[in-house]
């Protein structure tokens, strides 16, 4: 299979100097990322992309024993058969495609040892020093190398099913170790798991669990650096009896053997895939030899002919079937009754309830929402607060909110900076070190605690189960428009940010369901926006009903676009006879790890971070460069400056909504052009052209509320900010993709402000 | 033929066998990976006519959208209706 690995520096950190490649891997929901984080926690870890993938790769090492073990996190998935690009990376991984052919085998010393299984210790040993002394090897990403040992991560509450991927590992890779995860809660639960008797009928190393408490670390570290000791001596596969598929599978394998390219993977394991209809194993045979590929595909005719059945149901339920023999004598159930406690909880009936439900999950979304805003800006409730008579405490939330707080620091910082540098440096440098790039990288580290803050409430939500339960009760609603219920995700967290709202794309059902919520996730409002809409609404409308009028009607609007949108994107790329409904499990509700949840978010934010923060720091330079020169050089006022000539350009766009006051329409059209860093920049960038204060500046403007109104529209959609356009390249790939995103949001925004402003007009001049 | 049924039909508290499964690829795979299988066994959990329903398949449970619902074939089992406030394991 050929691979080329374009991005050569996918992690800032490149690994050289280990002993071993451990993957870990497993199904949704079984407690993996609760795994990683005890093994990584205090490591060194970072996040990078698969090649060419949107998925995130997470990697750290880890010292046990001496030995050096390098940790890789697979996508959770829930088989290796599937179309996913989840899927695909993780099968992928482990027969090796990715790695790179030097660095395949034998990376150190101690695996060649003979007395490796006698060493306690590798620190010291004379010849392992001086491999290192004389062995020059090359830093390489984590996925450029081959997995040594896979952990697969099985859920002991859910064993049966959680099984099943494990068991498809075993299939491919010969040397896995099992982590039986929660034993503690199935204990509880009366379920007790023979682990030994397991080991034995899989003939690989099963070891008992805890993540979430801690339990079992030791055990299972020292299972690795055991299995690793003796690699050379375990080559075989699990093979799993497929029955009626036998003698295809033979046959296919004969032919795979003939294949240069196919050698060095597994034979029968691709025989078994062909027979599952992989396209990629197709390909590859078809372009290796023809005559043997047309042999290949009268093979899996026959097989389709002889069985009678769809080839993938057959393998499955055999795979399954397999499952549920080896754990017969494995699982003993102290209760007989098979339905779990957690279908029967109080809150599971509410959440399925038909109106109730729905109404429940939105409270909930609601709340969470409420929270975060709180933390990070005071308000929503400073206002909620002052209403009832608690002035103090809402002005003092406000105060010590996080952004007023990071606002202070940072403006003092940079006042300070500045005062420092302008007594040794030009002005023109000055202003470039703190305005352009200073700022910009202040900006981002401000936006950052929302980011933060919106992942790590998804992820508790995630974690306690709840969110699976939103999506199944929002379900029925998004299904009139062809999406899932997970498409309720990002509009519920674009709310506070678009980013996160972008990322929570990933958990979609399929690639289409995917696209369609990222190009409609940056029309909801985002916290950022929220407060430009405010401003303006409270400036430009005196009557309060108006004002809470503008604000609910632009909010809807935002909501009914996300919709609109999302539906139409499903109804054009909608592949026919494929269904984005709604299949996921639903995990037993239990209290979140915040330990998990932090640092999931913390790495998530971190990886933005490295992701965007560059741009954005760019940017800034950017504009701070079109801001301080003009044609005439620097130092012009903000109304001779490259901006403004730009604003002055685009001015013509304002008579879409009736400006015809040149100087106004430059104003509002500069605001704009500033607004796409940072919505914020909007009122920012008005405000500047009376000293600082918004309203007077607003109202020097001339406009009147209907114009007031359709502008206010068109700034609200008319394109993502930076961040939200970097991060919806990371989760799509495409700049195709992204550029339609654009493109759909500036002519819906000039569509729509145009359109209610002539239409009143309309009325008007008719009545 | 056998006397199959679409599973959104199947009233609450039923056992059924699945049948087939008369979906597109992606949404197959999934199936057949969280251990919805022809020959399979579930209860079905949850089923309101509204909104998705929930089966309980090899001790999980599983949300399956009323539109994957309808094109997946069952026969039914037996027809229990289990009260399920009271059936709480001890």
């Amino acid at each position: 299979m050929s691979i080329s690995i374009k991005e050569r520096s996918l992690l800032h950190e490149k690994y050289e100097d280990f002993d071993m490649v451990v993957a870990v891997a497993g199904q949704p929901n079984v407690g993996k990322s609760t795994l990683i984080n005890r093994l990584l926690g205090h490591a060194l870890s970072h996040v990078g992309n698969w090649p060419g993938k949107t998925v995130d790769i997470l990697a750290g090492i880890v010292e046990f024993q001496g030995f050096r073990i390098l940790f890789v996190d697979l996508p959770g998935t829930y088989g290796l058969s599937g179309t996913s690009e989840e899927e695909e990376i993780t099968r992928k991984y482990l027969i090796g495609v990715y790695s790179e052919e030097k660095h395949r085998h034998r990376r150190s010393i101690c695996e060649k040892c003979p007395l490796s299984i006698f060493c306690s210790s590798p620190r010291f040993c004379p010849a392992r020093v001086l491999e290192q002394l004389v062995r020059r090897k090359r830093a390489l990403s984590p996925i450029q190398y081959s997995p040594d040992l896979v952990i697969a991560v099985v859920d002991a509450t859910a064993l049966e099913r959680t099984m099943y991927l494990a068991v498809s590992i075993l299939e491919v890779h010969p040397n896995v170790i099992i982590a039986v995860n929660k034993i503690d809660e199935a204990y509880n639960r009366g379920i007790y798991v023979d682990v030994n008797k397991l080991s034995r009928k899989l003939n690989a190393p099963v070891v008992p669990i805890s993540a979430l408490k801690g339990e079992g670390m030791k055990e299972l570290l020292s299972a690795i650096i055991r299995e690793w000791k003796r690699i050379h001596l375990r080559k075989k596969r699990l093979v799993i009896d497929y029955d009626i598929l036998e003698p295809y599978i033979r046959n296919l394998e004969s032919i795979v053997r003939k294949i240069k390219a196919l050698r060095k993977y597994p034979t029968r394991w691709i025989a078994i895939r062909l027979l599952e209809g992989d396209k990629e194993f197709l390909e590859i045979i078809r372009s290796s030899d023809r005559e043997l590929y047309k042999q290949v595909l009268r093979e899996i005719d026959a097989a389709k002919g002889n069985v009678g059945m769809n080839l993938e149901d057959v393998i499955s339920s055999l795979r399954y079937s397999f499952v549920s023999e080896i754990l017969k004598d494995v699982i003993q159930e102290k209760t007989k009754i098979r339905l779990p406690e957690h279908v029967l909880k109080t809150f599971d009936r509410i959440i399925m309830a038909p109106v109730i439900g729905p109404v429940v999950s939105i409270g909930v979304i609601f709340l969470t929402m409420f929270a975060a805003f709180s933390i990070n800006i005071g308000f929503p409730l400073n206002v909620i607060l002052e209403s009832i008579g608690y002035q103090d405490i809402a002005s003092m939330l406000e105060e010590y909110s996080l952004v007023s707080i990071l606002d202070l620091v940072f403006g003092t910082l940079l006042d300070t900076f500045k005062e420092i540098l302008i007594s040794f440096l030009p002005e023109i440098i000055v202003g470039f070190i703190v305005d352009g790039i200073l700022s910009g990288l202040f900006f981002i580290l401000t936006f950052m605690p929302l980011i933060f803050i919106v992942l790590f409430m998804l992820t508790l939500l995630e974690d306690s189960g709840i969110l699976a339960r939103i999506a199944m009760s929002l379900d029925s609603i998004f299904a009139k428009i062809g999406l899932s219920g997970k498409a309720s995700f990002p509009l519920f967290l674009g709310f506070g940010c678009n980013v996160p709202a972008v990322m929570a794309s990933r958990t979609m059902m399929t690639r289409e369901e995917k696209i369609a919520v990222i190009l409609a996730s940056p029309f909801v409002l985002c916290q950022a926006r929220m407060i430009v809409l405010i401003a303006i609404a409270t400036i430009a409308f005196r009557d309060p009903l108006y004002q809470a009028l503008a604000i609910t009607t632009v909010l809807l609007l935002s909501v009914l676009l996300y919709v609109f949108v999302a539906g139409i994107s499903m109804k054009l790329l909608g592949k026919k006879g494929e269904e984005s409904s709604l299949i996921i499990d639903i995990p037993p509700l239990r209290k979140p790890s915040l330990r998990v949840a932090w640092w999931n978010s913390w790495i998530l934010t971190k990886h933005f971070l490295e992701k965007a923060g560059t741009i954005i720091v760019l940017l800034s330079a950017l504009v701070w460069a079109l801001l301080s020169f003009g044609p005439s050089g620097y130092g012009v006022g903000i109304s001779e400056s490259y901006a403004a000539l730009l604003g002055k350009a685009l001015s013509p766009v304002a008579l879409l909504w009736g400006i015809s006051n040149p100087d106004s329409a430059w104003k509002i059209m500069f605001a704009f052009f500033q607004g796409f860093i940072a919505k914020e920049g909007l009122i920012v960038t008005i405000a500047q052209f009376a000293e600082g204060s918004f309203e007077g500046a607003w109202q020097a403007l001339g406009l009147s509320p209907l114009q007031s109104f359709a502008i206010l529209i068109a700034m609200m959609t008319y394109v993502p900010c930076v961040a939200t356009l970097v991060t919806m390249y990371h989760e799509l790939k495409s700049w195709k993709l992204v550029l339609l995103g654009i493109v759909l949001m500036v002519s819906l925004s000039i569509v729509l402000s145009a359109g209610i402003y002539w239409f009143f007009v309309l009325v008007d001049y008719v009545t | 033929m056998f006397d199959s049924i679409s599973l959104d039909s199947v009233p609450e508290g039923a056992r059924v066998k699945i049948l087939s499964l008369m979906v597109g690829r992606g949404a197959r795979q999934r199936l057949l990976e969280m251990g919805i299988t022809p020959g399979t066994e579930v209860l079905i959990v949850n089923n309101k006519h509204f909104g998705p329903i929930l089966v309980l398949s090899r001790g999980t449970i599983i949300a399956l959208g009323r539109g994957i619902a309808r094109k997946i074939l069952v026969e039914v089992i037996s027809n229990e209706h289990i009260n399920q406030g009271k059936k709480s394991p001890t």
